[in-house]
């Protein structure tokens, strides 16, 4: 089944549309959000979240790419139930990404101006434009995606420690965009 | 604005930046090219034995009909840099 006639079966309220979905990146879905959130119960849940979401979006939404909707949702999803796990929990074990990312803002949060997120989008455009193809996407796959930096050295026939050394100059670069736009003061 | 808001943020970026196929199918996809690497072993044992035939029988006494053989290491070199050439081409980037 295509993606547009899985866009018809869901807008007609069809009950295969359920099938249909989990069929469609079903396990990619499966694997972002437990990358993210990291046990069963919290997928299961994010996942439920994730199809009542799209089959109350899809009516009105205008999806162009219903794989990169499905998994855009599925992520986003995963990483606000994973903030407020973390905030009611206080995180037993912080991911990688959070510790890697957290390089960009330094030791002291409170250094950080409040921002408008449509602003730090913008400026995340602006930044992911001015980065060479291959940068942009193991910067991408790593943040976006979550994989391992194994994975994507294997993906990319690099060395891990290359794969490391050029996120770590990618965050830097992004630490300058961030501070140039007056997001991190 | 702290790493979990800007994980977030990086979330919405547009669907250009982002390539949502599954990692393990790329690795898949991605097969070791093994010919290369024994390519460029042949080419250097060709070298070798080119070079090598040169010290084993030293110009003076070689035969006439082996005086073509002193050219031997450098038509190596160039063949094996243009077939690495070639090769390195060829490889996905």
């Amino acid at each position: 089944m295509d993606d547009h006639e899985l866009l018809e079966l869901l807008r007609a309220r069809s009950e295969s549309a359920v099938s249909a979905l989990s069929d469609t990146c079903g396990a990619y879905r499966c694997t972002i959000a437990f990358r993210i959130l990291q046990n069963d119960e919290d997928v299961q849940e994010c996942l439920n979240d994730v199809y009542m979401k799209i089959w109350t979006v899809t009516e009105n939404k205008d999806i162009r790419e219903l794989k990169y909707y499905i998994a855009s949702v599925t992520r986003n999803t995963a990483v606000d139930m994973y903030n407020k796990h973390k905030a009611e929990r206080c995180a037993e074990r912080e991911l990688a990404v959070f510790e890697e990312l957290q390089e960009c803002f330094g030791s002291c949060d409170d250094a950080v101006a409040l921002t408008d997120a449509i602003v730090i989008t913008d400026t995340l455009h602006a930044f992911l434009a001015t980065l060479p193809a291959q940068e942009r996407w193991v910067f991408m796959r790593r943040y976006w995606n979550m994989d391992s930096i194994r994975q994507i050295a294997s993906v990319c026939g690099k060395r891990e420690d290359a794969v490391r050394k050029m996120l770590s100059r990618t965050r830097q670069k992004l630490k300058i965009q961030l501070e140039k736009e007056g997001i991190i003061l | 604005m702290n790493s979990a808001q800007l994980l977030r943020a990086i979330g919405d970026v547009d669907s250009v930046y982002v390539d949502v196929t599954p990692i393990e199918e790329l690795i898949r996809k991605k097969k070791p090219i093994i010919w290369i690497k024994w390519c460029a072993v042949a080419a250097c044992l060709a070298l070798m034995a080119g070079c090598g035939w040169r010290i084993v029988f030293p110009q003076d006494n070689t035969p006439v009909w082996m005086i073509h053989l002193d050219i031997m290491p450098l038509i190596h070199l160039v063949l094996i840099r243009r077939t690495l050439t070639v090769l390195l081409r060829r490889l996905p980037s």
